[in-house]
């Protein structure tokens, strides 16, 4: 006894999910009649191949092969009737790959951005200096200030972001390049035994200029505390209390090219590059990385 | 370069629309879950395609250029999910049957079920999209129950059994609301008033037709003009004098109790001898005997029912 089923809608949004390579990986297999004959034809291996037949046959619902004779794979009459669909959709696939090969082969833009001070030279330079990136993008530059570099990111406006004293992020990547010499000022009072490591600094005569994220320089004030120097302050252009002028400030010195023999004994703020977690240009993240001075 | 189709599906509604909440609704899911795919695509292609801002979304250069082949591959994506749904309907025995929410189809979705199905045949009912003819014709449909007005929705790829005709166009209104005098009517005079339509679930071609009917003969389009998703509802907002019932051939006898106390007139019943025509249609190359046997049991019902 057959039924009259009834449907609000017809199933139009629960589209199968397909992909590229799922449906090449079908045409073959169809085509050489075994697993093993597919990986030698797409230089894979059999069990990836079979994994691959798998998923397609989980997106389309149906099984797609059977068992023949002398070990044969035939294709089941849905599978057949699939292979008479795919060629367009392979065909507009094919063409779609060109094209992103082709833009690939012309250079993808790839935005910087920085805080203005940034620009004026100095680290920012030294390290685009450094990197390798002509052979596959086209670079450009913009302004972009701290406060809203993560939503910059985020949106896609930039690519990479470069600053100091960044803290990082669930959805950004963060990658150090070169630690920030410090400009340490201090009153006349220390002509001739300015503190060399954290545990000469005098207690509470000592602070630090709050330059990146709040949180990056209150971690590097516990830092310089870990390092044995005692009760240090942070302050900023805004704060109240500013310092005296017989007092010691470590402020971070951006304008200077990195010199990377220098070796430093006090905790450092970090000059560092900042993208969106998978981004999509693969290679930017070990372009980045293998340009940062250990 | 391994996309997921369904990634290319979103990406280009979302260059369409803009809007990532937009194109969640669309394909019914989460707007983070549209953000995760369109990443994923961006990743799989290594090309920023989008540029995302508080004011929406807008297509990078590369984006642009991306979308123009895989517009293309959308289309082809559609065709071979509609092919493969239609070739697995066929294994199952299954038809797909589309009826729209006329008051001949609400009636043969309710009477059809009851009625004897072709022995061995699973008849699938569903709503009626917008475009019916295209979709019958790229399978996604196999057989649809529906009115069409003059000659929307036909084409050359589907064959149809015609099941009633009705001439002209039905114009009613409550005379506590509007003076029109039925005698000496004038249809222009109701195009200053707001007037309420069946839309094209209903009836398909009705609103568009009468649009540029008002534009080519009188100049001027309805003041206002309301869609309604059925004849029923449309005729309900009329009876409250909230305008002037536009509904094609004899819409009366169908609105039943709903019309009394309507003033109504029967207006281009020459001019349109076959204005709406309710039938059944199927692809005129079908040569499946599951969907033909359904598509002739459901003619033959609705003959029975409403010749």
């Amino acid at each position: 006894m057959n039924q009259v089923t009834q449907k609000s809608t017809p199933d139009l949004q629960g589209l199968p999910n397909i992909t590229f390579r799922q449906l090449e990986v079908f045409r073959v297999v169809c085509h050489e009649g075994s697993y093993a004959n597919a990986a030698l034809e797409l230089r894979n291996t059999r069990a990836n191949i079979k994994r691959v037949c798998e998923d397609f046959e989980k997106a389309v619902g149906r099984s797609l092969f059977t068992d023949g004779p002398n070990r044969i794979l035939l294709p089941t009459p849905f599978a057949q009737g699939l292979l008479g669909q795919v060629s367009p959709l392979s065909r507009g696939l094919r063409r779609l790959g060109e094209s992103v090969r082709a833009l690939h082969a012309k250079g993808r833009i790839l935005r910087f951005a920085a805080a203005g001070e940034f620009f004026k030279g100095g680290l920012f330079t030294d390290f685009l200096a450094r990197l390798q990136i002509t052979d596959s993008f086209r670079p450009c530059f913009l302004r972009i200030e701290t406060k809203r570099f993560r939503p910059a990111l985020l949106n896609a406006e930039c690519d990479v972001y470069f600053g100091i004293g960044i803290v990082a992020s669930d959805r950004l990547d963060l990658v150090n390049l070169a630690s920030v010499p410090w400009k340490i000022e201090c009153g006349p009072a220390y002509r001739g035994k300015i503190p060399t490591k954290p545990a000469e600094l005098p207690q509470g005569k000592w602070w630090i200029a709050d330059t990146g994220e709040s949180e990056a320089t209150s971690n590097l004030l516990d830092a310089f505390h870990s390092a044995g120097a005692k009760a240090g302050r942070i302050f900023s252009s805004e704060s109240i209390e500013q310092p005296l002028d017989d007092e010691i400030v470590f402020s971070p010195e951006m304008t200077v090219r990195h010199s990377s023999g220098s070796a430093n004994t006090w905790p450092c703020l970090w000059f560092s590059a900042v993208l969106r977690k998978h981004h999509p240009y693969s290679e930017l993240m070990p372009r980045l990385t293998g340009s940062a001075l250990s | 370069m391994d996309i997921e189709l369904s990634g290319l599906l979103l990406f280009r509604h979302l260059a369409q629309t803009g809007s990532f909440t937009e194109t969640g609704k669309h394909w019914k899911i989460s707007q983070p879950a549209v953000s995760l795919m369109i990443g994923r695509l961006e990743s799989a292609v290594g090309l920023i395609l989008l540029e995302r801002s508080s004011t929406g979304t807008k297509l990078t250069t590369a984006g642009t250029q991306f979308l123009e082949h895989a517009n293309e591959v959308c289309d082809a994506y559609l065709a071979f999910t509609d092919g493969m749904r239609h070739i697995g309907r066929r294994m199952d025995r299954e038809v797909l049957v589309g009826i729209d929410r006329s008051w001949f189809g609400l009636i043969l979705s309710r009477e059809f079920p009851l009625a004897k199905p072709p022995a061995g045949v699973v008849p699938v009912i569903c709503d009626l999209g917008e475009n019916w003819g295209e979709s019958l014709e790229s399978t996604q449909y196999d057989v649809v129950v529906a009115g069409r007005f003059l000659r929307a929705g036909l084409c050359a790829g589907i064959q149809e059994a015609v099941i009633r005709v009705e001439r002209g166009i039905t114009v009613a209104w409550n005379p506590d609301f509007y003076p029109f005098d039925p005698v000496n009517f004038s249809f222009p005079e109701i195009l200053r008033t707001s007037v309420l339509i069946p839309d094209s679930g209903v009836v398909t071609g009705f609103a568009s037709s009468l649009r540029l009917w008002c534009e080519h003969a009188y100049g001027m389009h309805p003041a206002n003009s309301v869609s309604f998703s059925s004849e029923a509802e449309a005729a309900t907002a009329a009876c409250a004098g909230l305008g002037v019932l536009l509904a094609p051939g004899d819409s009366m006898p169908r609105l039943d109790h709903i019309g009394e106390g309507m003033t109504h007139v029967r207006t281009f019943e020459f001019l349109l001898p076959e204005a709406y025509t309710f039938g059944v249609y199927c692809r005129s190359d079908e040569n499946s005997k599951e969907v033909l046997s359904v598509a002739a049991t459901l003619g033959k019902l609705g003959k029975k029912l409403f010749a």
